[in-house]
């Protein structure tokens, strides 16, 4: 991508996003200045990431930085209520054992009724399944977005994947044999 | 599963539906471009924040 194609990128993105990202930050943090500081932040991490991201104007872009600000934002709250930033520790990686709660006929039903588990799901861990599986972020690049090691990522992703799936085992749309491809 | 991560849900069409149903209802529970460019519509300082940012990042490509 030619120098000034990035500019062009970065300004467009400004423009069109900033709005929400403040929005986000400022919902969080309740300080204006400190909401412009996180969109700031947010927008380093966007930078180090702008090849990733293909068009300025769509849903998928927008809802991407409002996840990184939302996190931005949660960090440096916590930081200012000198909270101790909980630690994950590294569980067992159990396996499922090839199951997966998704091995269904997609049918609208069930991607509203998956959809509003996740938006259940704490934002820590929607936050990173969210990353991981529909923008196809790495751990290590995760990490680097919502400021954790990728040792925490892969805890979130854990125990995100294991909550989703509780989530959904109790539901008997997901759990009913009939459903089985 | 995705054979490039190994990961059972990397791929899953339906996964993939859910959340990009998930990231639009995220969306949609956020005020409107308008309202939201009424509450900002002065944001000078952020302005110059983020143009320092995009020229330091100019000058650390031509510098390379």
């Amino acid at each position: 991508m030619e120098l000034d194609e990035k500019s062009v990128k970065i300004e467009r993105l400004y423009a069109l996003h900033k709005n929400v990202m403040l929005y986000t930050a400022e919902r969080i943090l309740r300080d204006y200045q400190l909401a412009e500081d996180a969109v700031q932040k947010a927008f380093m991490k966007v930078l180090d990431n702008l090849h990733k991201i293909e068009e300025p104007d769509c849903n998928k872009t927008r809802a991407f930085l409002v996840i990184i600000t939302r996190n931005v934002a949660i960090t440096m709250y916590n930081r200012q209520k000198k909270q101790a930033v909980p630690i994950e520790e590294i569980e067992q990686m159990d396996c499922a054992g090839g199951f997966t709660p998704f091995d269904l006929v997609a049918s609208k039903e069930s991607v509203e009724a998956i959809a509003q588990y996740i938006s259940q799901l704490d934002k820590k861990y929607a936050d990173v399944l969210t990353l991981k599986f529909y923008y196809q972020y790495s751990d290590s690049e995760i990490a680097g977005l919502v400021q954790t090691s990728p040792e925490n990522v892969r805890v979130r992703l854990h125990r995100g994947k294991r909550k989703l799936t509780a989530l959904l085992k109790g539901d008997e749309r997901f759990n009913g044999s009939q459903n089985r491809r | 599963m995705d054979r490039r991560t190994g990961d059972e849900w990397s791929g899953d069409p339906l996964l993939l539906a859910a959340l990009q149903r998930y990231v639009e209802r995220m969306l949609g529970e956020l005020p409107c471009e308008e309202e939201l460019s009424a509450r900002y519509r002065n944001t000078p300082r952020l302005d110059q924040m983020i143009g320092e940012l995009e020229k330091a990042r100019r000058q650390q490509r031509h510098g390379k």
